[in-house]
């Protein structure tokens, strides 16, 4: 204890003898000193400048880059995009069960509308047998009083008439005869 | 700290040359018995005097006003001397620590002459390397055995070892110093 408080106490001693030190240094280190560090400063700055030409350089090659590779894919040949398969429709269907209906002809001719009924009539004749005699106009002519002939069948002179041309293009003349 | 000292610091901190040209002409005189008393050459010095201050002005910015400005610029300039023996430390040969001599336990013999700070700083010269730099940075710059131990790249108890062999080869030496001076 008595050889640690003496240590303390030298150590004391000594430190004491130290707390103002202070010698004047040279002038020259002092501008060395502020020399350095205004090249550092000049470094630092040239560097900045150096970091951004790299950047603005790779800025502009990153965009002349995807500029070539949006040309390179417009120039590649198309490719055949597979087209989905048509998807039977429900309103198909929807027709189709319409069709199946009992059309009520009856009701669209009193009620409503009695033209478009009619239209609706002979568009109906095409697929209706049973409705070809009604929908027949009263003006139309009676083909009934044209007297009509039939056709002469004369498939035993056409062996005698058929005959090869010269420039060997085959015709077979016919004859339409029209009676009155 | 005054507000004068933060108001000069804090233009530092924004890198006006004129605030750090005060700055310097304000300190630079113990910086350099610090780095003078570390390297014992002048030449020396003026490197660890060179480099600190680059290392205070680069890194001003983290210093914190809370904290004391000389105790934080004692401090980098301690580290760039630590920093620059150990450089040199590579080239050189580490003294052997059994050359210290036995030494004489009673330190009432020179407390009784005072010894200047001249005196002081060349006893503590020619302790060796090793030694010198722990009892430096114990003794008069407060450095705790733990970061001595991490600064130097030693075991602690290297550190507390060196302490003690320094401690007694400089009561030899500051004994021997007091007995020429008694027979002059």
């Amino acid at each position: 204890m008595q050889k640690k408080m003496k240590n303390e106490e030298f150590d004391h001693y000594i430190q004491s003898q130290f707390a103002d030190e202070a010698i004047t240094p040279p002038q020259q280190i002092e501008g060395a000193i502020f020399a350095a560090m205004a090249k550092n400063s000049r470094r630092k700055k040239l560097g900045v400048i150096g970091t951004g030409i790299l950047v603005l350089g790779a800025l502009a090659y990153g965009v002349n880059g995807t500029m070539n590779t949006t040309r390179v894919v417009t120039e590649t040949p198309p490719v055949a995009v597979p087209v989905a398969a048509p998807v039977a429709m429900p309103v198909t269907l929807e027709v189709l069960d319409q069709e199946e209906q009992p059309i009520q002809k009856q009701e669209v001719h009193d009620d409503v509308l009695p033209a478009a009924a009619a239209a609706a009539s002979a568009s109906i004749v095409l697929e209706d047998s049973d409705a070809v005699e009604n929908a027949r106009p009263d003006n139309l002519e009676a083909v009934a009083s044209r007297s009509v002939q039939p056709v002469v069948s004369n498939s035993q002179e056409l062996p005698a008439i058929l005959h090869e041309t010269d420039s060997e293009v085959w015709v077979m003349p016919a004859t339409v005869r029209v009676k009155e | 700290m005054e507000a004068a000292d933060i108001h000069i610091i804090e233009r530092c901190k924004k890198g006006d040359s004129n605030a750090q040209r005060q700055v310097y002409a304000r300190y630079s005189s113990m910086m350099f018995a610090v780095a003078i008393r570390y390297t014992n050459a002048r030449v020396d010095a003026e490197d660890v005097m060179q480099e600190a201050w680059i290392k205070v002005f680069r890194h001003i910015k983290s210093f914190s006003e809370h904290n004391s400005f000389e105790g934080w610029l004692r401090r980098i300039v301690v580290n760039t001397a630590i920093t620059h023996y150990r450089r040199n430390q590579k080239h050189q040969f580490q003294l052997d620590i059994e050359e210290v001599h036995a030494t004489p336990n009673d330190f009432e013999a020179f407390k009784e002459i005072d010894f200047t700070k001249d005196e002081l700083a060349k006893a503590i010269a020619q302790l060796p390397k090793g030694y010198g730099m722990v009892f430096k940075l114990y003794v008069i710059d407060g450095f705790k055995h733990k970061e001595i131990a991490e600064q130097l790249g030693i075991d602690l108890n290297t550190s507390k070892s060196q302490l003690s062999r320094a401690r007694r080869y400089l009561q030899d030496v500051l004994h021997a110093m007091s007995q020429r001076a008694k027979k002059e």
